[in-house]
């Protein structure tokens, strides 16, 4: 008892500040200090769910020597995307051989990101009216352009205007200036988040926004505009950009993706709307790529709009393959096959309508639709 | 489609909770926890001395709680089984002489599960134990018995005084005043 501490120890929680990738492993550092000797020291570490423990428990018992910092490392895995808060770190300690105690405290908390990114998108450079050579927004192509790629020798059929002269006189060789060509293409991504069917984190808005994610990736990555709109979410629409920037911005928005709940009446009526008018507000040129589960009339409704109004739309269905309903009782089951006919019914009728429908399945999904879309892009129309 | 799965209720759950937390237990915890179950079993089968009828039943009331202090140990059960053990031990020998090796093996198993309950209950069930915490609560557990140990040696070879009331009970006033009044003294301070 003569040696029994004094003051009352300290904790801290020091959280990942970066954003984390799904599947990526993370070290959260809990930090123990006392004045005073302390014979047991418990620490808790609360972690909100999908931000597991890699093997070893979130809990550690130490003893922490007088003046002593004690750093404990809880290795978690993040298994879905999201903001999440992170702790807050909880110690109980304990001191003369057991006979006093004292605690809980609680350290700080943290906010973990997690970007949906789990899986890298490929797709051949098939989009439909990429006007190679106009337009406002640069590319990663070499070209005619604004934006400045270089400085370079003067090859034959390089225009005299292009001539850097600086760099010339102090080489003795002609120099040019290349830039990046401008392109047109533009996607835009149409989420459809009210629903979420099938259980995370392999449900359909987990599919829809991990698709979001590497569609959106690549086509930044190639240097095309990327735009996106959230169906789920009244006037949630990320304007088209390019860029990593514009990658961040729209990552961050998907982070905040919600399904709607039944008794959320008047955002729905609000969605109505606002998807009766969405149409109209996707440029002409647009490829419009919607991610959804393809479940009620207004997501086939919204498909069809698009296609009747000229634009390129790929269809991709995030239902998952063992999504169904959870009460097993005798007109379920019926039902259930009652509405996959009328949802391949809907499906079918689509593709008559011109917008292929196609299962994520990671990266090449979409190569054989855009050729397809592509090719029926570039085909004479009939103007009525 | 996907519902919320219904929370099962009453005392089912908390079974049910029990053998989650126990699937969850570390090596650690579920070796100190098996020592506190093996110390208490032992002192609640030996302090009756083999009288089932009055001592015997009093250990036998104190099983459950062994168990309940196996499975949350910063709870009175520990205490309980202490309690029972020491209960059985005086309604069996009272006032009369006990036999030596019962007396240790009792204290010794005593103590041993008042010190695991202790070091299980300072640390949360699902934690994992620093080395540095288990030598230090060794440490001081062998400290202890062997103090205890030697104190009983001593004695047995001193030769033990005749059987009496008056002195047993200064015994124990003498022995709760050795460990309450620096407890008190410190805690003021």
């Amino acid at each position: 008892m003569a040696r029994r501490p004094r003051g009352r120890p300290e904790i801290r929680l020091a959280a990942p500040t970066r954003a984390l990738l799904e599947g990526e492993r993370v070290d959260a550092v809990v930090t123990v200090t006392a004045a005073d000797r302390v014979d047991i020291a418990s620490v808790v570490l609360l972690t909100p769910a999908w931000l597991v423990p890699d093997g070893a428990p979130l809990a550690q018992a130490v003893a922490v020597g007088a003046g002593d910092e004690v750093e404990l490392a809880f290795r978690l895995h993040c298994q879905r995307w999201g903001r999440r808060q992170l702790g807050p770190a909880v110690l109980r300690a304990t001191g003369a051989h057991g006979m006093l105690r004292c605690g809980p405290y609680a350290s700080g908390v943290g906010l973990v990101t997690t970007w949906p990114l789990r899986e890298e998108f490929v797709a051949t450079d098939a989009l439909p009216r990429a006007a190679g050579l106009v337009g406002l927004h640069g590319s990663r192509r070499f070209g005619e352009g604004t934006d400045i790629a270089g400085v370079r020798p003067f090859t034959p059929g390089d225009r005299l205007h292009r001539v850097n002269w600086r760099v010339t006189q102090r080489t003795g060789r002609l120099h040019v200036t290349s830039t990046y060509s401008d392109r047109d293409a533009e996607v835009v991504l149409v989420l459809d988040s009210r629903q979420d069917l099938g259980r995370p984190p392999v449900s359909s808005l987990d599919t829809g926004v991990r698709a979001a994610a590497a569609i959106a990736e690549h086509y930044l990555r190639e240097g095309d505009r990327v735009g996106l709109v959230d169906i789920g979410q009244h006037l949630r629409r990320v304007r088209a950009g390019n860029g990593r920037t514009h990658l961040v911005h729209l990552l961050d928005v998907l982070l905040d993706v919600r399904p709607l709940h039944w008794y959320d009446l008047s955002e729905r009526a609000a969605i109505q709307l606002g998807t009766a008018s969405l149409p109209a507000a996707v440029p002409a040129g647009a490829l419009v790529v919607m991610l959804g589960p393809l479940a009620g009339e207004a997501a086939f409704r919204l498909l069809a709009g698009l296609a009747r109004t000229g634009r390129s739309v790929v269809a991709v269905d995030t239902l998952p393959a063992d999504a169904g309903p959870e009460s097993d009782t005798l007109w379920t089951g019926l039902a259930y096959r009652l509405w996959q006919l009328e949802r391949e019914g809907d499906i079918v009728q689509l593709r008559d309508l011109g917008v292929p429908v196609v299962p994520w399945r990671g990266a090449g999904s979409l190569d054989q639709v855009l050729r397809d879309v592509s090719r029926a892009a570039r085909a004479p129309r009939l103007r009525r | 489609m996907t519902r919320p799965r219904r929370v099962a209720a009453g005392a089912g759950a908390a079974v049910t909770g029990q053998v989650r937390l126990l699937r969850r237990l570390p090596a650690e915890q579920f070796a100190f926890r098996g020592l506190m179950l093996l110390t208490g079993a032992a002192a609640l089968l030996i302090a009756p001395g083999g009288r089932l009828i009055l001592p015997g039943l009093v250990a036998l009331v104190a099983v459950p709680a062994l168990l309940a202090g196996v499975l949350s140990p910063d709870g009175g059960a520990p205490a309980v089984v202490l309690g029972a053990a020491a209960g059985a031990w005086t309604i069996r020998y009272g006032v009369a002489t006990a036999p030596f090796d019962a007396t240790l093996a009792v204290a010794a198993a005593l103590a041993v599960h008042h010190s695991t309950a202790a070091l299980c209950a300072a640390t949360a069930p699902t934690s994992r134990i620093e080395p540095s915490v288990v030598v230090r609560w060794a440490g001081q557990l062998a400290a202890g018995l062997a103090v205890a140990g030697g104190v009983a040696a001593m004695l047995r070879l001193l030769g033990r005084p005749a059987a009496s009331v008056p002195l047993e009970l200064a015994g124990v006033a003498a022995t709760v005043l050795v460990v309450a009044v620096p407890v008190v003294l410190a805690r003021r301070g």
